[in-house]
């Protein structure tokens, strides 16, 4: 199995940021957590880990990332390979580098719940929005 | 404490094993040793103190060196060579708590040429002492017979000497004397008190807490000021709020009066922004829960999508791997069916050249690929299709349903900002205009408050985390400075038990002194050949002043005695100091009457040597114990030994008997002595 972590640290500022966040859309932070990291996934450069402090809110991994746990490791590890880096030694920082990333991109993004769904990918909304179209 | 018997083997002047008993019985508590200079008298009392006290023996300014080199010196010379080994060996009995032990304490030397190497065994009642390991034997026996107060009991014709001219500033005299008080302990105590105040005194910084504490107090100060300014500022917030909206409802109704059909409009308006908001919210919570539940991962459709197909190659893979071991297994076992073919028409050589065939068109239908597994074997077969399915229904569902929530939302936001903008707008009518901007101007007035509200709420929030913080803060502090009271609290509680020790050493000295005096009197009466003349004797506290009160009340310096008699009066404070030390030891006095005058050692021999102890050994020359003083004392002694140095062998001969007693019972009494 993977090298296990249960904590996980942000930095200060994403931790701003989710409280911000919260504040705009309603929604908590380990849900924010989950957007932002799949979000800093889809983005084409890696992370740098160097770059966040860890003096943020800690956080439980499990409850960070709910039910769905095993796809989100699938999905980062799946990156760490396409990136030819070792899925389980940097398994954490960059976890936790995405994380951070993340939240800060999806802050810069998001005003209130409307903006969702500007995040996602414009190739996956046009087919579905065709869809949308066609079934009505 | 009662001793029983001496064993001496090759130590001294005493060639091999030399026995003496030493029972005595409460008619005859005397045991005589007479011998002439150099018969080994001294060898003898200095011997029994060395088995009891090894080095301690010889007082606490002896080395270990100077110890050894006496002991080396005592090994008994042997015309040709001197001794290799040597040992002394003390039976006695020791009363505690009601109970008589007996105790046997041997010392023994080896001689290793260039050290001395000693050796002490010590047993009660035949046994080794299971409360005891070996190295506390030593301190046992300390605690036993206290060096300090065995000096009381042991002395000799010099140490007398020394005592009488010097009583006031010799050091041995002042040792035994505390020791005897009981204050060598409490001394001990107190030390140890001093030294166990100033390291807790070092340990503790609570100053240095205590500043820490107060900094963090005066921020709490300021933080709680802080916070109390925020929550006026709410409730100030709060009031003027309800003010305004107090006010908008009267506005509200006076409009309603007054504007008819544009009222009746408003109303409508109105109904139709509350039935907005709650799908504005039914709307919300929508896109809460997609967002909530498989949105992510549609954010990321290109790493989701590589994650299964990578997930289906593998598995796939693996499909395939299982299939090909399969297969050929079966394959080879139906080829290893002999009848297969050859019940067949075709030839064995060519059956040989079909199964090849077979195989490998087999093998060639399923490819092996690479086998390497990276992220399959670290889900389950469940874990998998679920992550197909999640994938699925975010690359496929929440794209659709979120974009339906978001624009059904969006145009209905954008309905209830026009539905805003004509409440605001006023109507024609003249009177109802400036009642509708009176309106509008307090819903801004509302809307600024509630943003103001919000704000300070979170502000609150903030502070409220770190007043929290601080608090912890403080706590902690507060347990560290309390843990160093505590320690400062037993360094107090230490002075305190030190300020009481002071007391008692002071009240029991002064007790012990005027139990001296009055016992010291009693004795010194009983030898001195002046009873008639001298009253008392008294002892002044402080310096230890000792004088000696005649009837007439004057009193004489114990230094303005004569040499005899300061000689009498130091005997008879060894006879007071041991009575007082509540200490039942034998006695054992080495030439004690040098010195004195026939009449003094008349009062020593009839007075002193029956009374002084239940167990009084004596170590005499012929000149001191003579034939008349032998006969007043024969009815006390219980054994006499006669110590005769044969110069022609180098050693000293003992036998039963004084000197010149032709005691018929002499051999008899040496017979007993050997066979007990």
């Amino acid at each position: 199995m993977s090298k296990e972590f249960n904590r996980v640290q942000i930095g200060s500022d994403a931790t701003t940021r989710l409280r911000m966040l919260k504040g705009d859309t309603q929604i908590t932070p380990n849900f924010l957590c989950r957007i932002g990291l799949c979000y800093s996934l889809n983005e084409p450069r890696p992370p740098n880990p160097a770059q966040y402090d860890s003096d943020g809110q800690t956080f439980n991994r499990y409850t960070l990332l709910g039910e769905h746990d095993a796809l989100y490791m699938a999905m980062l590890k799946e990156r760490l390979l396409q990136e030819g880096l070792d899925p389980e030694e940097d398994l954490e920082d960059q976890f936790v580098a995405h994380l951070n990333r993340g939240v800060i991109r999806v802050f810069g993004n998001i005003d209130n719940l409307d903006d969702f769904y500007n995040l996602i990918p414009n190739g996956l909304k046009e087919t579905s929005v065709d869809a949308a179209g066609d079934a009505e | 404490m009662k001793l029983n018997k001496l064993v001496i083997t090759d130590f001294g002047p005493y060639r091999g094993r030399n026995e003496f008993d030493l029972k005595t019985t409460p008619e005859s508590p005397v045991i005589l040793f007479g011998g002439r200079n150099g018969a080994g008298k001294t060898t003898l009392f200095q011997g029994i103190q060395i088995c009891l006290h090894g080095r301690s023996a010889l007082g606490r300014r002896t080395s270990e060196g100077e110890y050894k080199d006496l002991v080396r010196s005592k090994l008994h010379d042997y015309p040709d060579e001197s001794a290799t080994e040597a040992s002394i060996r003390l039976e006695f009995e020791y009363a505690h708590m009601g109970e008589v032990d007996h105790y046997t304490v041997t010392r023994s030397w080896r001689d290793r040429g260039k050290s001395i190497v000693e050796n002490l065994d010590v047993r009660r009642n035949g046994n080794l002492p299971s409360d005891l390991d070996k190295e506390q034997w030593e301190d046992f026996l300390k605690e036993l017979i206290p060096p300090g107060v065995s000096q009381l009991f042991f002395f000799d014709g010099e140490k007398i000497q020394e005592l009488a001219t010097a009583i006031e500033d010799d050091d041995s005299f002042e040792d035994s004397l505390l020791s005897l008080l009981g204050l060598e302990l409490v001394d001990r105590l107190d030390a140890d008190l001093s030294i166990y105040v100033s390291q807790k005194i070092d340990e503790s910084g609570v100053e240095g807490i205590n500043e820490e504490l107060n900094e963090l107090r005066e921020t709490e100060e300021e933080f709680k000021q802080e916070m109390a300014d925020l929550q006026d500022a709410r409730t100030t917030r709060e009031e003027e709020l309800a003010e305004v909206e107090e006010k908008i409802d009267s506005k509200e109704a006076q409009i309603a009066k007054e504007g008819g059909a544009y009222a009746d409009k408003r109303e409508e308006l109105k109904d139709r922004r509350v039935e907005l908001d709650t799908k504005i919210d039914r709307r919300k919570d929508d896109i809460r829960s997609i967002v909530t539940g498989a949105y992510p991962f549609a954010l990321a459709p290109d790493l989701c999508q590589s994650v299964v197909d990578r997930l289906q190659t593998e598995s796939e893979q693996q499909e395939q791997a299982a299939a090909r071991e399969r297969l050929s297994e079966e394959l080879d076992t139906l080829l290893a069916q002999d009848n297969l073919l050859t019940e067949t028409d075709i030839p064995d050589d060519a059956s040989e050249q079909i199964t090849t065939r077979i195989r490998t068109a087999m093998e060639d239908r399923l490819v092996e690929g690479s086998t390497e597994s990276k992220l399959l074997h670290q889900f389950s077969a469940t874990q998998r299709q679920e992550m197909y399915s999640l994938v699925d229904q975010a690359l496929n569902d929440v794209p659709a349903e979120l974009g339906e929530a978001t624009t059904e939302m969006e145009s209905m936001v954008r309905e209830r900002q026009q539905i805003e903008e004509k409440l605001g707008r006023a109507p024609d009518k003249e009177v109802l205009s400036p009642l509708v901007d009176e309106l509008n101007d307090l819903t801004e007035r509302r809307g600024a408050l509630k943003s103001e509200l919000e704000d300070l709420e979170e502000e609150i929030g903030k502070m409220e985390t770190k007043l929290s913080r601080l608090e912890n803060q403080i706590e902690n502090k507060r347990k560290e400075k309390s843990e160093v009271e505590g320690v400062s609290e037993r360094a107090n509680l230490a002075n305190r038990v030190q300020a009481v020790l002071k007391e008692y050493r002071e009240e029991i000295a002064e007790e012990k002194l005027r139990q001296l005096e009055s016992v010291l009197s009693e004795r010194y009466l009983a030898l001195s050949n002046k009873s008639e003349f001298y009253d008392k004797v008294v002892v002044e506290e402080g310096q230890l002043n000792i004088f000696v009160e005649t009837i007439h009340g004057n009193r004489k310096p114990q230094s303005d005695l004569s040499a005899g008699e300061r000689q009498i009066f130091a005997t008879s404070l060894l006879w007071a100091l041991a009575e007082i030390s509540g200490r039942p030891l034998p006695f054992i006095v080495d030439t004690p009457l040098g010195r004195l005058d026939q009449p003094h050692r008349e009062n020593l021999v009839q007075n002193f040597f029956p009374e002084a102890s239940h167990q009084v050994l004596v170590f005499s020359t012929d000149t001191e114990i003579d034939n008349q003083h032998y006969d007043d004392l024969s009815e006390s002694v219980a054994q006499a030994y006669h110590l005769d140095y044969n110069e022609m062998d180098g050693c000293t001969d003992v036998s039963t008997g004084y000197f010149w007693s032709g005691n018929p019972d002499s051999e008899k009494a040496s017979i007993e002595g050997v066979t007990q």
